[in-house]
């Protein structure tokens, strides 16, 4: 186990490296910073001014150098918009998101996951009925149309929630179901699935004939193996709900990273996009390995090696 | 630089008791809440650190310059009491007496020589603004001398701009520039409570502030909602009081809303779509004058003012708009003449018409990609000029722009803070700016002449010539100024739109009711 999770974070800090040098190199195929900084009437001496303050004129091998020395230090540089630490901005919006993220993964499971199992074990029912149409719109409603719609009909029309912000729990009502629609849809249908084929697996004929309920078989044997391809899809969809949050951030003006990461690409800020590049691949590389730790939890004849 | 002293005289501008006729309101001194949606987040809380109109407008709360501009782009008195205009090049200006920043620091002709200073550092992006200075020293605790290296005549409107604000000098220096970033100090009507980056920045009322009745509610919150339809249902929802940047097709939806009116200005952003001919125009049939000028006359610009913006556009004579100084009111826009442009076509040699690429961005501006396609439309339609429309994202067609590479004829704007046409000019028409492709000598001799004397009456002069020159040999498709729109809430008491998207009023001259 130990010799495990040391192989997989050093997996991890090279895949971090990988990030990092990429979005070095890539962003700064977007172009110069500078033309997106100045006023238009600035003339080209202003230009050529402004980039030698800024440092932007030095061969790109330097800047990468000063780069790598910085970010093994973990810092990233300050932010070309923002001017203060690039770091210190995620950290301020980071919170912003995984809240975000975190409550539509909650919603989307603690929805998703009752009813496909309702629906696995009351087939052709009301039931079954819900989770194969939620599961169909999830998947086929574009979240941006969906935000909208929500917007319209609970603040506009019935005055139940605030628009835009973050302001307390009724602010994030929005955006967590809009965030949460896609894998709800992909988590409802999956969890339909894989229940309807593990209820007709022997040990679930046993145990009702041990005269077991029916939560009792649902919810405590089915369920745990029916689980594992659920985790897989949750922890792989982990990464899915950070880039979706770009655009439902800019529908609920939501102060989250996403929106961050989108403003700095257009700005051309680069120490903000690889500040972002890196902790967000972070956290993508964190989700997956407590996905893959458990799945020992979950199955005890799964082995790290 | 040997100053000549010509007797421009001593126009002093003494406008003592214009700020008695602000507080006719009825309301009574800093009451409520006026929150207003923004259609963008802003970067910085420093004014010299961003040319974006959003970061100016919202800096105004708590940063002053020693000018003004009102509604109409005069020049009006702010921490500056009056002001001298000494000789071309030489400006003195009185500073108001006994002002404190909010932190207790005296503003005086030390903090005024530091602030300008600072705002010429070559790492800040305003410093363009203070370009044309050469020399910036105090007198006395109360008067500053400012001279630059050559007539500037925007240079006055120039220092009622947010980078021109002055800041505290020991405060300023102890904060560096991060500091200053997050929680800069001022003079203002308002003090910075919190910037919470992507969602708001709250202020609330400075109660020393100098001015009486001013500000007019005790908070002053900023939310930042980029998209539209959102920033919209926030103003139906009574989330925001202001919205503003409301796309036309969206104000049908606020018209008939007890609770709301619509606000408007025709907008300083001037459309156009350029020709180039310093690098991809060369050698095509845009090089011919008369193939420009038919271009411009086989297109029914009105109506297409009238399909892609509901009307609500006014089309423009030449490069300088209608709502800006030296616009010649005189001479009517190029008209819709499809027969003589045919003509026109003919005489070059192009009866059949030709091949020639346009650029377009999408979602720059409103409607930019549909005011495209139905331009390209009435050139194929109407003289058989075959356009390969480029549709483009919008950062990746400026960066194109400013290197010159975008084809032949491409579509853009050109904004202006200071509904003065100088600036404007000199970014997109003169050779040494990135933004230009296309360069003629007579154009950029008038532009220049223009911009190089402080006699505004002969300026006028130049602009007409110009705009005339213009007409004769089109560097341009000449199109539209479109007009903004912004919904209000009826508690909103004394807010109008400007032409060019400045909010410096609100926080002097707007109030709610509760």
């Amino acid at each position: 186990m130990g010799a495990y999770l040391l192989a997989r974070l050093g997996q991890s800090a090279v895949a971090v490296a990988c990030v990092l040098v990429l979005t070095f190199f890539m962003v700064r195929l977007t172009g110069d910073p500078a033309v997106v900084m100045l006023p238009q009437e600035a003339t080209a001496a202003d230009v050529a001014t402004f980039r030698s303050a800024m440092g932007f004129d030095r061969p790109l091998l330097v800047q990468f150098g000063e780069f790598l020395r910085q970010a093994a230090a973990g810092d990233f540089g300050k932010s070309l918009q923002y001017r203060i630490s690039a770091r210190s901005l995620i950290v301020e919006r980071l919170p912003a998101t995984m809240e975000l993220a975190i409550a539509s993964l909650a919603f989307a499971v603690a929805v998703a996951v009752p009813l496909g199992i309702l629906a696995a074990t009351s087939p052709a029912s009301a039931w079954d009925w819900l989770a194969q149409t939620l599961a169909l719109l999830g998947q086929a409603l574009p979240a941006y149309w969906v935000g909208l719609i929500l917007i319209i009909v609970l603040s506009v029309q019935l005055h139940l929630l605030p628009v835009a912000g973050r302001s307390g729990w009724p602010s994030l009502i929005m955006p967590m179901v809009t965030l949460a629609m896609g894998l709800l849809g992909r988590l409802t249908q999956l969890s339909r699935s894989v229940m309807l084929e593990v209820l007709r697996q022997d040990y679930i004929r046993t145990a009702r004939s041990k005269g077991l309920g029916g939560p009792a078989i649902n919810y405590r044997h089915a369920l745990k193996n029916a689980a594992i391809p659920l985790l897989t899809v949750v922890g792989v969809n982990f990464g899915y709900l950070l880039g979706g949050a770009v655009l439902i951030e800019s529908v609920f003006a939501w102060p989250g990273i996403g929106r961050l990461a989108a403003l700095a690409v257009f700005q051309r800020d680069f120490p903000l996009v690889q500040a972002v590049a890196f902790f967000s691949s972070i956290v993508v590389l964190a989700v997956n390995l407590v996905t893959d730790l458990l799945y020992g939890v979950l199955n005890p004849l799964v082995r790290y090696r | 630089m040997k100053r000549s002293l010509v007797g421009i005289g001593v126009a002093v501008a003494l406008m003592l008791g214009w700020w008695g006729s602000l507080g006719g309101e009825g309301l009574a001194a800093s009451r409520g809440t006026l929150t207003i949606g923004l259609p963008a987040d802003i970067n910085t809380l420093d004014p010299t650190m961003s040319p974006e109109v959003n970061t100016e407008n919202v800096t105004f709360s708590m940063m002053e310059p020693l000018l003004y501009l009102d509604a109409e782009g005069t020049i009006r008195p702010r921490l500056a009491e009056s002001w001298q205009v000494v000789d071309k090049a030489t400006y003195i200006f009185h500073l108001r007496r006994g002002v404190k920043f909010t932190n207790g620091e005296p503003v005086n002709g030390k903090a005024v020589e530091f602030s300008w200073h600072r705002s010429q550092e070559s790492h800040r992006t305003n410093r363009v603004a203070f370009g044309s200075i050469s020399r910036i020293e105090h007198i006395d605790d109360y008067t500053i001398r400012v001279i630059t290296d050559k007539p500037d005549p925007v240079f006055l409107k120039r220092m009622a701009a947010a980078s021109a604000s002055v800041f505290p000098p020991k405060y300023t220096a102890e904060q560096k520039d991060e500091g200053v970033s997050l929680r800069p100090v001022g003079t203002g009507p308002f003090m910075l409570s919190e910037w919470v980056k992507g969602d708001h920045a709250t202020f609330k009322a400075n109660p020393n502030y100098y001015l009486p009745n001013v500000p007019k509610v005790q908070t002053l919150v900023w939310r930042f909602i980029p998209e539209s339809q959102s920033r919209v249902a926030a103003l139906q929802t009574g989330q925001v009081d202001i919205a503003i940047r409301i796309p036309p097709q969206q104000t049908a939806a606020l018209r008939n809303d007890p609770n709301l009116r619509l606000s408007n200005a025709l907008s300083t952003r001037t459309y156009y779509i350029m020709f180039n001919n310093m690098t991809t125009g060369r050698g095509t049939p845009v090089m011919d004058a008369r193939v420009r000028l038919a271009m411009n006359l086989g297109v029914d610009f009105q109506a297409i003012i009238k399909s892609v913006y509901n009307g609500e556009a006014q089309r423009v004579n030449s490069i300088i708009g209608n709502v800006q100084f030296g616009h010649d009111t005189t001479l009517p826009p190029l008209p819709y003449d499809p027969v003589r442009a045919k003509q026109l076509l003919a005489e070059a040699g192009y009866a059949q018409g030709f091949k020639v690429g346009m650029a377009c961005p999408s979602g720059a501006y409103a409607n930019d990609k549909e005011a495209c396609e139905a331009i390209a439309g009435y050139l194929g339609q109407r003289l058989g000029i075959q356009v390969d429309l480029q549709v483009m994202e919008p950062n990746r067609f400026w960066d194109l722009e400013a290197k010159r590479q975008l084809p032949p004829l491409f579509f853009d704007g050109v904004g202006d803070r200071y509904q003065d046409p100088d600036q404007q000019l000199k970014g997109i028409m003169l050779p040494d700016s990135k933004w230009t492709s296309f360069d003629k000598p007579e154009f950029n001799d008038l532009i220049v002449a223009g911009g190089s004397t402080v006699d505004q009456a002969e300026r006028r002069r130049v602009y007409a010539r110009l705009a005339r020159a213009m007409q004769a040999d089109p560097p341009a498709l000449f199109l539209w100024q479109v007009r903004n729109f912004e919904g209000v809430r009826k508690r909103v008491q004394g807010y109008a739109t400007r032409p060019n998207e400045s909010m410096s009023h609100v926080p002097f001259d707007v109030g709610v009711s509760e």
